[in-house]
């Protein structure tokens, strides 16, 4: 078993979770912006199984980080793509039982990948989640329960009951967003 | 399910919230009715049987006829039926009953918040955490770390029908106030503004929760059901093993709990209030 929370430059908010270390399959997924600053995290996932493959949302192949990747995780067959939602359908059908997923990146790209690996069929404990923070949070107001969008480190105000709020790190997949307690 | 003195006064305050903010005291998924009715009739028949006195139930089938006798109300349904009861099941029953219900659902080897009736929350909103599983919404407590909480809710999904566990959670409260929610936070949590030593033991109320988890037969969720207590510290010093208890937790608690549990603001006030009554000050119970 081994710990996740290995982080380089991006903060990673998850709290360390518990990964069975004999897995059959591992497919990474990570969103392009940080699979640099993330690669001791996703060297520490390829450890856990024989058959480890990386999918990076991306528009188009950037060279260097194809190259520092393929430098540092030889090993590791890598693929850039849209990983648009009907596409990752029909990939993740194909996979058998015993295959685990890792999502890498914001609440809001995790959401949405988490959101297909369900749809075809995953159990939840073989997807492994790994929420990177973003600068830009949904909050929760919890005195009128609307949503409100959040620019970390200003100060927030409910744009709809006016209380301000402190932002928690209780997090809702049912109302995906943060809940923000009222302050006073 | 325990009927104290208290229950005309809790009942009426708890209906109060859920006619006004409805919304915050009960929340439910559609697909949760069957097991409403499993808690139903569990309730129902713990009532009848513990307090025959106060509730009766009378079967001609199809119609049931339950009984309240402290609010002399009666209800006819039919058991399955929802449009024969004005609320949904646990949201009906819950109106009848002290405790505030959690109903678990267990399915992919966890555990889902997917109903309940809350009134009495201890400053956690159940319209933030419907949904959520066993480990979602626990994380905000502190030192619950995922391995810990992964150990607890392995037991809770092993719990067997007939076996119900109990368990006692305690925090603090200023003022005799039940309904510590979050969403009117900005009410009653400026009360902690105007602690000072002379009002500390009158204001400053224990919280107890008695917690029972229930596993249920047909839908294999789990009830949770809380009761909550107040007793205000001028009194609980009454009891020399009670005060020497209190001051030396209160004394020595993480300041991270002490936060969590939120009296880190007059934390320090509190403990020199039990120290000046452990000397014969004026609340002393010595």
């Amino acid at each position: 078993m081994i710990k996740g929370g290995l982080t380089v430059g991006v903060k990673l908010l998850s709290k360390p979770i518990l990964i069975p270390s004999n897995i059959k399959k591992a497919l990474i997924f990570v969103y392009g912006t940080y699979v640099l600053k993330q690669i001791d995290l996703i060297e520490d996932i390829t450890k856990l199984t024989k058959y480890a493959f990386l999918h990076i949302k991306a528009p188009s192949v950037p060279e260097k980080v194809e190259e520092i990747i393929n430098k540092r995780l030889p090993f590791l067959p890598v693929h850039f793509s849209r990983l648009e939602p009907t596409s990752l359908f029909g990939y993740l059908q194909q996979e058998a039982t015993g295959t685990h997923v890792f999502l890498i990146g914001t609440r809001k790209e995790i959401t949405g990948w988490e959101t297909i690996c369900v749809q075809v069929g995953f159990p939840l404990d073989a997807i492994h989640e790994f929420e990177l923070e973003s600068d830009i949070k949904q909050v929760f107001c919890v005195k009128c329960y609307s949503l409100q969008q959040h620019q970390i480190g200003e100060p927030i105000f409910c744009s709809k009951c006016h209380v301000q709020l402190d932002v928690s790190n209780h997090f809702s997949k049912q109302h995906n967003a943060y809940l923000g307690y009222i302050r006073i | 399910m325990t009927i104290t003195k208290d229950y005309q006064q809790e009942i009426a305050l708890k209906r109060a919230l859920l006619e006004n903010t409805h919304r915050r005291c009960y929340q439910s998924f559609p697909f949760t009715l069957d097991a409403q009715w499993e808690i139903f009739e569990l309730i129902v028949l713990e009532l009848i049987e513990r307090y025959p006195q106060y509730f009766s139930l009378e079967n001609h089938f199809p119609n049931s006829t339950f009984t309240n006798h402290l609010l002399n109300e009666q209800q006819t349904f039919i058991f399955g039926k929802s449009n024969t009861l004005p609320f949904e099941p646990l949201d009906f029953i819950g109106r009848h009953i002290q405790e505030d219900l959690i109903y678990l659902s267990q399915r992919d080897g966890d555990l889902y918040m997917d109903a309940g009736q809350l009134c009495f929350p201890a400053n956690w909103s159940l319209a933030f955490n419907i949904g959520m599983t066993y480990q979602e919404f626990h994380s905000p407590v502190p030192v619950f770390s995922t391995e810990l909480a992964e150990k607890v809710r392995n037991f809770l999904l092993r719990m067997e029908m007939g076996k119900p566990w109990a368990r006692l959670n305690w925090s603090l409260t200023v003022g005799h106030l039940l309904d510590t929610f979050p969403e009117n936070f900005d009410d009653w949590g400026k009360q902690k503004k105007d602690l000072t030593s002379d009002n500390i033991g009158n204001l400053v109320h224990l919280r107890v929760e008695h917690q029972k988890l229930f596993r249920l037969a047909e839908s294999n969720g789990i009830l949770f059901s809380l009761h909550t207590y107040l007793k205000p510290f001028e009194q609980l010093i009454q009891n020399d093993l009670y005060k020497q208890r209190l001051q030396s937790v209160l004394a020595d608690i993480p300041q991270y709990m002490a936060e969590y549990k939120g009296f880190s603001s007059y934390q320090v006030l509190l403990v020199d209030y039990l120290k000046a009554c452990d000397k014969g000050g004026p609340n002393s119970g010595s």
